[in-house]
């Protein structure tokens, strides 16, 4: 009797120890959650400026400028592209080096923030390593779905 | 007719293994059992699949253009070791490797295994059916002998990040390592029937180590290659496709520390059993989620989503193989109360750790997946989410990992333990104090990781240290593990400096500007063309200076791919045991004078690789002590 207690008491420990792990987990995993919209959904939905989020589609053809800017006494380059999903646009601009296989007219997912109507500041342009892939976020928004078919 | 002869030994692989396969299926049926000998069937299609790996092989070599994966994936003008390497450069090409690694491990077991004839045939059996499962995968969705109509004269390109030395020997250490999971899960699963004359722990310890060490090895190859090939400037991010790798090796790692305590005191079995199945699970799940492309990851290839489905259905039957016959078991176990402050103790809670992170990361790698099914949401696990709950894990394993190897066997007294390391304590405070008095101007959380890491170091050279003072012979066992422990401290050290301390400066650099980073001056002194063999470049030069003193030309590199119209970054990496100086070119600005440069200053950065080196080690010495020992 004595050792079945024992054992009890060890297993509601242990439940309780990762039923309290869970929580952190899903707690940090709430807070951390990147999400990803189309333009068309950056234009309906309101999202805060503060959240990072990730907006994916096609990148418009001759869409693609560069401009000088300093900050800090530095030269930069910013670079200025629209994504599109053939009903809305969005201008992003980026400071950094484009991905390798970043090309006018294919797919692209960038992270970052919101700034004001239409305009959005990527922190990361998300590479890819196979000029065929196209991130399954893309494939799936509606009106790319429709304009390929 | 070099290639057609490969489809026929692939063809014959299928069909001889499912024999195997019928067999198992027979055996489960309660019908009356047939002997088979299966050790003919392991040798056979070994013979068969290396064939056919050969002729794929020759087929790349001699660009056979009527093959589709050649016509897609390899061309004429490819040097010979990218068409050599171009093999398993593609989908159909490496599934195909990973068929012949699993015969290998297959054929190997047969050949060198201590256990009876009875039980090797049992494991054999099941191995051979996991062949045959894959085998089908290969000829039913990825055919590399499919013939390409009309037959092109030029193929295309393999992708230009393959083309690298790095990815030639990534994915076969890999393979090795996931494969091997494989014939330690037939071992697994065979005891279970029962039927072991000899103690099966011993028989399963070998191949538990090699394939851990051919996984450490493949995952620290991955992280090298992305690291100077891709021009991102660090070695992990935490994506899914990382992750996936990282799983069955965290399971792994659980299990070598498990079957120590598994061999020597004849408990945790029952443990021991589940975590060898559940390391093929994951690496399963590995590849599948590599495979199927469910997921966005930036080491994503264009994929196909049929073979998903394919290789989880695969995941899925092995998987309810294993519980079945868990369940179902027929072996004796033995069961004891374990005290914590006891080496058995220490390396349960290493366990617990190690799963406890498994699980979080496993969560956060396909939750996404979840959401998507569940509330049709896209989303995505940033690296903030594994950082948060990586740092305060770290806190207690570290202690463990530290405390553990002194820990006695059976029952241990935690005065008396504290007593016997007081030495030891002393030093970590002036261990954390110099850390601390070097790096005082850093973050705080930075100086704390690397304290750590050096308390680890210094904790695992104590031990032998312990040994020669009482000039005693240091044993095998605690040589490998101190060297692998020393690894581990390393990495943490390597990949704390190049996270948190880590410098980034981006900018327009113009011919003949210099720029400060810490103590080094990088002197941009033009771009040269240059003409690779499939390939022209634009080559940054750049002259480094360390206070006044001339000490390396660097040259980044921008590679244009004739046949695929592709461009690829070479950085270019300077390092010295204090940090990594990596330089990577961009483009051009109109004026033609400016470029972007972007210049990382990325410290320890290559104590990760020494790490994974030092892990390696000492896997590969317990795995010659478990080899010795078996006999």
């Amino acid at each position: 009797m004595k050792k079945k207690n024992k054992r009890l008491i060890t297993i509601l420990l242990f439940m309780a120890l990762f039923a309290f792990g869970c929580a952190i987990l899903l707690f940090n995993l709430r807070e951390n959650l990147i999400f990803f919209y189309s333009p068309t959904e950056v234009f309906e939905k309101q999202i805060e400026i503060t959240q990072m989020i990730r907006v994916g589609g096609m990148v418009k053809d001759e869409s693609l400028v560069k401009k000088i800017k300093t900050i800090e006494g530095r030269q930069l380059e910013e670079i200025s592209f629209v994504i599109t999903d053939f009903e809305k646009e969005l201008v992003i601009s980026y400071i950094g080096i484009l991905p390798d296989l970043f090309k006018e007219g294919q797919g692209v997912v960038v992270e970052g923030f919101l700034k004001n109507v239409g305009k959005f500041e990527a922190k990361t342009v998300l590479a890819k390593h196979d000029e065929n892939y196209m991130p399954p976020e893309i494939k799936d928004i509606k009106s790319i779905k429709d304009k390929k078919i | 007719m070099i290639s057609e002869i490969g489809f026929v030994f692939l063809t014959l692989t299928l069909v001889i293994s499912s024999f195997s396969f019928a067999q198992l299926i027979y055996s489960h049926l309660n019908l009356k059992n047939f002997a088979f000998n299966h050790l003919k069937v392991t040798n056979l299609i070994f013979f068969f699949t290396l064939s056919s790996f050969i002729s794929l092989t020759y087929s790349f070599l001699i660009s056979d253009f009527s093959l589709n994966v050649i016509a897609q994936n390899s061309n004429s003008q490819l040097p010979t070791i990218y068409k050599f390497t171009g093999v398993w450069g593609n989908h159909e090409g490496s599934i195909l490797l990973w068929l012949l690694v699993m015969t290998f491990f297959g054929f190997l077991f047969s050949k060198n295994s201590s256990a009876t004839e009875e039980f090797k045939n049992n494991v054999l059996k099941i191995q051979n059916s996991l062949c045959f499962l894959v085998v089908s995968f290969v000829i039913f969705t990825s055919n590399p002998f499919e013939k390409s109509f009309p037959y092109p004269i030029e193929g295309g390109d393999l992708n230009p990040l393959l083309q690298d030395p790095g990815l030639a020997i990534h994915p076969p250490f890999l393979y090795l390592g996931y494969v091997g999971f494989s014939i330690i899960y037939s071992i697994s699963v065979a005891a279970l029937s029962g039927g072991v004359k000899k103690y099966f722990i011993k028989i399963l310890k070998p191949w538990v180590f090699i394939s851990w060490i051919f996984l450490t090895c493949g995952i620290g190859l991955g992280s090298w290659w992305a690291y100077y090939e891709l021009g991102w400037g660090g070695f992990w991010f935490w994506d899914p496709v990382e992750n996936a790798s990282l799983l069955p090796w965290l399971t792994a790692s659980a299990l070598l520390h498990t079957i120590v305590v598994a061999d020597k005191k004849k408990i945790f079995i029952n443990w021991t059993i589940i975590l060898s199945i559940l390391t093929f699970i994951l690496s399963l799940l590995g590849t599948f989620l590599v495979r199927s492309g469910v997921l966005v990851s930036v080491h994503a290839f264009a994929n196909d989503p049929t073979r998903g489905v394919y290789i989880l259905l695969l995941l899925t039957s092995i998987s309810f193989f294993g519980i079945f016959k868990y369940i179902n078991k027929n072996i004796q176990m033995g069961r004891t109360d374990i005290s914590l402050i006891s080496r058995e103790g220490m390396i349960s809670l290493n366990n617990i750790f190690m799963l406890s992170l498994t699980f979080t990361i496993l969560v956060g790698t396909i939750y996404p997946l979840f959401a998507s099914v569940l509330f049709n949401s896209k989303i995505s696990v940033g690296a903030p989410f594994f950082n948060s709950i990586l740092m305060p894990v770290m806190f207690p394993f570290i202690a463990g990992m530290i405390i553990g190897p002194y820990t006695k066997w059976g029952k241990d007294d935690l005065i008396l333990l504290l007593n016997r390391i007081k030495i030891l304590i002393l030093c970590f405070f002036i261990i954390s104090l110099l850390v601390w008095y070097l790096n005082y101007k850093t973050p705080i959380l930075s100086i704390i990781f690397i304290a750590l890491g050096c308390w680890i170091i210094f904790s695992s050279l104590f031990e032998i240290f312990q040994f020669i003072n009482k000039k005693l012979r240091i044993p095998k066992k605690t040589f490998a593990q101190v060297t692998a422990h020393i690894g581990i401290g390393l990495l943490i050290i390597g990949a704390t400096g190049s996270s948190i301390l880590k410098q980034e400066k981006i900018q327009f650099q113009e011919v003949g500007q210099s720029l400060k980073i810490k103590n080094f001056d990088v002197e941009f002194l033009g771009v040269k063309k240059i003409e690779g063999p499939n390939y022209i470049s634009q080559m940054g030069v750049f002259s480094i200076k360390k206070q006044g003193k001339k000490i390396k030309i660097l040259r980044p590199e921008k590679r244009f791919y004739n046949a695929g119209k592709q461009v690829t970054t070479e950085a270019a990496i300077h390092s010295s045991i204090f940090g990594d100086l990596y330089i990577a070119i961009g483009d051009v600005h109109e004026d033609k004078t400016k470029w972007t440069t972007r210049i990382w200053f990325n410290p320890f950065t290559i104590w990760i690789w020494i790490g994974v080196f030092f892990l390696a080690t000492g896997g590969s010495i317990s795995f010659l002590n478990s080899l010795s020992r078996q006999q």
